[in-house]
C-alpha cells in the first residue's frame, strides 16, 4: 500500500464485482497497483488523507477513480460532489462504473463533473472488455495534468 | 349624481315653466284686456254723448245769443232811424218843401244841415237821405244821392210803410244795409222816406267774435236767394264769400224756414261740423252757429287716448303682476319639481326646504318631504336588507363576525338595543350570543344582566315565549309596572335603569324550525314606539339572519368534514408517494443489485470455464454455459422491465422529427444484427410527425429488431418500412418476409411477457412489443398488426392526432 504510488482507486462494495474487476485489470495487463475501499466515507478518507489514511497525500496517487455509485456510508454521487469541489483532487479523472442505467444518475453525474459513466454489463465477456478498455484509455492513452 | 340631474333638468322645468308661467300670464292679460277694452268703449261712447251734449248746448246758447244780439241790433236800428224820421224840424221842411213854400235850395241845406246833424250824432250811419214818396232822393247828406230813384228798391218801399234794416249787401270789402223808415206829418200824412246806410261791419264783428266757440266756430246769417243761400253777412273762415248752394250749409234751410235745431252735417268747406240752428226773428233770415266736428270732439279724443293708454298701463301692469304671482306659485312647484327630480335619481336626502311655509305650497312641500323621508327610510331599509343578504352570506366562514353585523345593522337601523339569542344545542337555554347598543353604559349593563340570568327556554319571559311559539311580539308602549310582572325579577333593574319604551322581538327561524330570538327595544325618549313596519323589517332581517346562521353552521359543519377529507386525503397522498419511493427505491435496487449477482454468475462460470477447462467434463462445461446463458436473459429482463416502467414516468418530449432519418440510424445501429446474413432494408417515404424523438426511436428498434429476428430463417431476409397517410394522420408500417404469426393470437402479441415463440427458437424477453404499445398509447396513438403463419408480419402504428401536419417535408427513400 506504502511504497509506490497508487495508480487506480477502485470504490466498490460488491467483493464480487471487486473480485471481478481487479481480474480484468490485472489479465489485461493494465496495472497492478490499485487500491480497493468499500465505501464512500473509506473513499474519501483515503483521498483527502483523513482517518485511517492520515497522512497520504494525492501526490500518491491515484491516477484515475473507479466509483461504484451505490456505496455504504457515503454513496458515490456524494463522493464524486466532493473531488470535484476540491481544487486538487478535481484534476483526477474519474469513472462511474455502476449496474445503474437510470438517466438521472447519468444526468447527476455528469453535472457534477464525471469523466467518464459505464455501465457494468452483467454478461462476463463484455464487462472484461470494458474493463480493459477503460483502464487502457485512462491509465495508456490518457494525459493527466501533474498534481 | 347632482351633475346628471343638473343636465336633465333644465328641460322639464322650462315645460313646467311654459305650461303654468305662460297660461298663467296668458289668463290674467285676457281678464283685464276684455273688460278695460268693454270699459274704454262704454266711457268712449259716454264721454262722446256728453261731449256731444256739451257741444249742443254751446251751439245753443252760442245762437241764441247771436240771435238775441242780432234781434237788438235790427230794433236799435229801427229806432235810430224812426227817430231821424220823427224829428219835427224835418218833417216840417219836407211839409215846406212839399207844398212848395221853401225853395229847392233852401230846403235842401237846412235839411242836409239835419241830417247831418243825425248822422254824427248815431254811430255808424254812413250817409243819411231823404225820398219823396215816389222814391226819388230829395235831400242827402251826400249830394251826389239827390235825384237818385229808390222806387224799385223794396227797402225803400218797405220803408215807406215802417221803419226797416235792408239785407247787407257787399260792397268792395264792407257790407252795408239800407236803414229806412216812414216820414210822417203831424197830421199823420206819409211825407217820405228816410233812407239811411248803414255799415253792416261793426254788427258783423259782433256775430263772429267772441263767439266762445274755440278756433273753428263760425256764424251764419243767410237768407234764401233762389235755390241758393245767400249769405248777409261774411263768413268768418271766407270773407268773401256771398252765397252757397243749400247743402253747402243744410242747416241754414230750417234756420231760414224758422225751425230751430242741431245738425251734423258738412260745410260748405267738406269739413264735417256740429251746427245750430234757428230764425234770426227778422224777416227770412236765418242764424246758424256751428263748430267742427274735430275741435269739437277733441277732448274727447284727448280722453280716449288717455283711456287708450291707461288700458295699455293696466294691460301691462297686469301682465307683470300676473307674472310675478305666476312665478311666486310656479318657483315653489319648479323647486318641487327639482327636488323630485333630485329623488328621482337616487338622491333620497333631498328635501324641498318650504315646509316652513304658511300656505297650501307648505302642506305640499311637507307632505313632499315626508314622502321623500318615507321613501329614503323604505330604501334605506330595503337596502339594508339587500345588504345585509349580501353580507351575510359572504359571512358563512366567519360566524361571530356575522351575528356581530346583524346586532349592529339591525341597532342602527331600528334601534336602540339588539340581543341575538341563539338556542344551545340541547334546545335548554337561549344564549346571547350578540349584543349592540350605541350607548356603551347602556351596552355594558345589558351584557352584565344577560350573563347574570341566563335564560331558558322553557322560562316564562317574552324571548323564551316567542322562541317557543315561533311567533313576533310587539310592544309598541311598555308600562314598566307590567313589564315586571312578564320579566324575571334579575331583570328589574335593567328595567328600570334603561326604561325601554318599546319592544319587538322576531323569532329566528331556519327550515321551518326557531333557532333563536333577535330582541330590540328602544330606551331612548326620542326614537318613538315601534311600529308594524319595524316588525316587518325585523322579520326580514330575522329571516335573512336565520338563513345565513344555517348557512354559517352548514358551512362551519362542511370545513368540518372537508378538512377531515383533506387529511386524509394528504394522507393517502402521502401513502402514495411514499409507495412510489419505495417502488423508484425498488427499481433503483433492481437496476443495482439484482444484476450484481448475476454478473457475479456468469463471470464467475466463464472463470471457471477458462481457468478449469481440461479439468472439467463436457457435460459439466456444457451446465456452465447454461449457467452464463439464463444469467444473461435474467440481464436483458431486467433491462426491458426497466424501460418498460421508466416510460410511465418519463414525461414526453415532444418535437418535429425525421422518421426516415430515425429510421437509417436505427438500421445503423443493428448492424451488428445483420452481420453473416442478407437483408435487405428498405426506407420507403416516410412522413415527418411530432414525437419524443428517443421514444420513437425504440419503438423502430423494436419492430426492426423483431424483424431482423423473425426473418432468420429467410436469405434474403426482406424488411421494408413505408408510412401512408389515413385520413390525414400517417400510419407507418413495418413489414418483414419472416415467419409471421397465428393471427389467432394477435390479441396476445403486446402483452407483457407474452411470447408466441418458444425461446429456444427465438431468444427474447417479451417485453419489446409491450413497450411499442405503450410509447404509442403515450403518444395517443394506436399499433396493430398483421400476419399469416409463415408468410411475414406487418407491424402498423400511428401517433395520434397531433402528431404530423399533413405531410409536409417528406424524404425519399434511403
Amino acid at each position: 500500500m506504502t511504497g509506490e504510488p497508487v495508480e487506480i482507486l477502485l470504490v466498490e462494495d460488491n467483493p464480487n464485482d471487486e473480485e471481478l474487476t481487479l481480474r480484468s485489470l490485472k489479465k489485461n495487463n493494465v496495472s497492478n497497483r490499485i487500491h480497493v475501499v468499500r465505501d464512500g466515507a473509506e473513499a474519501l478518507d483515503f483521498l483527502f488523507g483523513k482517518g485511517a489514511y492520515s497522512g497520504r497525500s494525492l501526490r500518491d496517487g491515484p491516477k484515475v477513480i473507479l466509483l461504484d455509485l451505490k456505496l455504504p456510508k457515503v454513496d458515490g454521487l456524494e463522493v464524486l460532489r466532493h473531488i470535484k469541489h476540491d481544487a486538487q483532487a478535481r484534476k483526477i479523472p474519474v469513472v462511474i462504473l455502476t449496474s445503474s442505467k437510470e438517466e438521472r444518475d447519468i444526468v447527476e453525474s455528469y453535472q457534477l463533473g464525471v469523466n467518464s459513466y459505464i455501465v457494468k454489463p452483467v454478461d462476463f465477456v463484455q464487462f472484461t472488455d470494458a474493463v480493459r478498455q477503460l483502464g487502457l484509455y485512462w491509465m495508456l492513452l490518457n494525459q493527466p495534468p501533474a498534481l | 349624481m347632482d351633475t346628471q340631474a343638473s343636465t336633465h333638468q333644465p328641460r322639464q322645468r322650462w315645460s313646467l315653466r311654459s305650461s303654468l308661467l305662460l297660461k298663467q300670464t296668458a289668463f290674467v292679460a285676457l281678464m283685464t284686456i276684455i273688460p278695460v277694452g268693454m270699459l274704454i268703449l262704454a266711457t268712449g261712447t259716454i264721454a262722446r254723448r256728453i261731449v256731444r251734449n256739451e257741444i249742443d248746448e254751446r251751439l245753443v246758447l252760442a245762437a241764441t245769443d247771436r240771435q238775441a244780439l242780432l234781434q237788438i241790433y235790427i230794433r236799435q236800428q229801427h229806432e235810430r232811424v224812426a227817430l231821424v224820421a220823427s224829428r219835427t224840424r224835418l218833417r216840417q221842411l219836407i211839409g215846406d218843401y212839399a207844398d212848395g213854400k221853401i225853395a229847392q235850395a233852401e230846403f235842401q241845406k237846412q235839411s242836409r244841415q239835419i241830417l247831418e246833424d243825425a248822422r254824427r250824432s248815431v254811430e255808424g250811419f254812413l250817409d243819411i237821405s231823404i225820398a219823396n214818396l215816389q222814391g226819388t232822393v230829395i235831400t242827402s247828406t251826400e249830394k251826389t244821392r239827390i235825384g237818385k230813384d229808390f222806387s224799385a228798391d223794396p227797402d225803400v218801399l218797405e220803408g215807406r210803410q215802417r221803419a226797416h234794416l235792408g239785407a247787407p249787401r257787399r260792397i268792395g270789402q264792407t257790407s252795408q244795409s239800407l236803414l229806412t223808415a216812414p216820414v210822417v206829418s203831424s197830421g199823420g200824412t206819409p211825407q217820405g222816406v228816410v233812407i239811411a246806410t248803414v255799415d253792416a261791419q261793426p254788427i258783423a264783428r259782433l256775430l263772429t267774435s267772441q263767439t266762445g266757440l274755440g278756433e273753428s266756430g263760425e256764424v251764419l246769417v243767410g237768407t234764401l236767394q233762389g235755390s241758393k243761400i245767400h249769405l248777409l253777412l261774411p263768413a268768418r273762415r271766407d270773407p268773401q264769400l256771398t252765397s252757397i248752394p243749400l247743402d253747402g250749409m243744410p242747416a241754414m234751410v230750417p234756420a231760414i224756414r224758422g225751425q230751430t235745431g242741431l245738425m251734423h252735417s258738412r260745410d260748405y268747406r267738406g269739413v264735417e261740423v256740429l251746427a245750430a240752428y234757428r230764425p234770426v226773428g227778422y224777416l227770412d233770415w236765418g242764424l246758424v252757429v256751428k263748430i267742427d266736428a274735430a275741435e269739437a270732439y277733441t277732448p274727447l279724443a284727448r280722453f280716449q287716448t288717455f283711456i287708450v293708454l291707461l288700458e295699455l298701463a293696466i294691460v301691462l301692469g297686469g301682465l307683470g303682476l300676473s307674472h310675478i304671482l305666476a312665478r311666486r306659485f310656479t318657483q315653489p312647484i319648479l323647486a318641487l319639481a327639482d327636488k323630485a327630480a333630485t329623488v328621482a335619481t337616487g338622491d333620497l336626502t333631498a328635501r324641498t326646504g318650504l315646509a316652513d311655509r304658511a300656505d297650501e305650497f307648505g302642506d305640499l312641500a311637507r307632505a313632499f318631504d315626508q314622502m321623500a323621508e318615507q321613501i329614503q327610510r323604505h330604501v334605506r331599509r330595503a337596502e339594508a336588507l339587500g345588504e345585509a343578504s349580501h353580507t351575510f352570506s359572504g359571512s358563512a366562514r366567519d360566524f361571530a363576525g356575522l351575528l356581530t353585523r346583524v346586532s349592529h345593522r339591525v341597532a342602527e337601523l331600528i334601534g336602540d338595543t339588539c340581543v341575538i339569542f341563539l338556542a344551545s344545542d340541547d334546545e335548554a337555554w337561549l344564549e346571547p350570543v350578540a349584543l349592540y347598543d350605541q350607548d356603551p353604559e347602556v351596552l355594558a349593563f345589558t351584557r352584565g344582566t344577560l350573563t347574570a340570568a341566563p335564560i331558558r327556554v322553557s322560562d316564562n319571559t317574552m324571548s323564551s315565549t316567542v322562541f317557543r311559539q315561533s311567533e313576533p311580539l310587539l310592544v309598541p308602549q311598555v308600562s314598566i309596572s307590567s313589564l315586571r310582572q312578564m320579566t324575571k325579577q334579575e331583570y328589574w333593574p335593567l328595567l328600570d335603569r334603561v326604561a325601554s319604551r318599546s319592544l319587538l322581538m322576531v323569532p329566528l327561524r331556519a327550515q321551518g324550525r326557531s333557532i333563536g330570538v333577535l330582541s330590540l327595544a328602544r330606551h331612548r325618549p326620542e326614537s318613538g314606539a315601534y311600529s308594524e313596519e319595524d316588525l316587518k323589517f325585523a322579520t326580514a332581517m330575522a329571516e335573512r339572519a336565520g338563513m345565513a346562521i344555517l348557512n354559517a353552521r352548514l358551512y362551519r359543519a362542511l370545513e368540518a368534514s372537508n378538512e377531515d377529507l383533506e387529511r386524509r386525503v394528504a394522507d393517502r397522498t402521502a401513502e402514495l408517494e411514499a409507495a412510489n419511493k419505495e417502488l423508484e427505491a425498488f427499481s433503483y435496487s433492481v437496476a443495482h443489485d439484482l444484476r450484481a449477482p448475476l454478473r457475479a454468475m456468469d463471470g464467475f462460470s466463464k472463470l471457471v470455464v477458462e481457468d478449469f477447462a481440461p479439468r472439467l467434463p463436457e457435460e459439466a462445461q456444457r451446465y456452465l454455459g447454461l449457467v452464463r446463458d439464463n444469467a444473461q436473459q435474467m440481464g436483458r429482463l431486467i433491462d426491458d422491465l426497466l424501460t418498460f416502467s421508466r416510460l410511465g414516468r418519463k414525461p414526453l418530449e415532444k418535437q418535429r422529427v425525421c422518421a426516415a432519418d430515425l429510421v437509417r440510424q436505427v438500421v445503423s445501429d443493428l448492424q451488428q444484427e445483420q452481420i453473416g446474413r442478407e437483408v435487405t432494408i428498405q426506407i420507403g417515404d416516410l412522413a415527418d410527425c411530432i414525437a419524443d424523438p428517443a421514444l420513437l426511436k425504440q419503438v423502430f428498434a423494436n419492430l426492426l429488431s423483431n424483424a431482423l429476428k423473425f426473418t432468420r430463417t429467410r436469405n434474403p431476409a426482406s424488411i421494408e418500412v413505408t408510412s401512408r397517410a389515413d385520413g390525414g394522420e400517417p400510419v407507418y408500417q413495418v413489414k418483414d418476409n419472416g415467419v409471421g404469426f397465428d393471427m389467432q393470437y394477435a390479441g396476445k402479441l403486446f402483452g407483457v411477457f407474452q411470447r408466441l415463440h418458444r425461446a429456444e427458437e427465438y431468444e427474447g424477453t417479451g417485453v419489446g412489443l409491450a413497450i411499442v404499445q405503450r410509447i404509442i398509447h403515450r403518444h395517443g396513438g394506436r399499433t396493430w398488426a398483421e400476419s399469416e403463419l409463415d408468410k411475414g408480419a406487418t407491424f402498423y402504428f400511428t401517433l395520434g392526432g397531433a402528431s404530423h401536419d399533413g405531410g409536409a417535408g417528406r424524404n425519399s427513400a434511403g
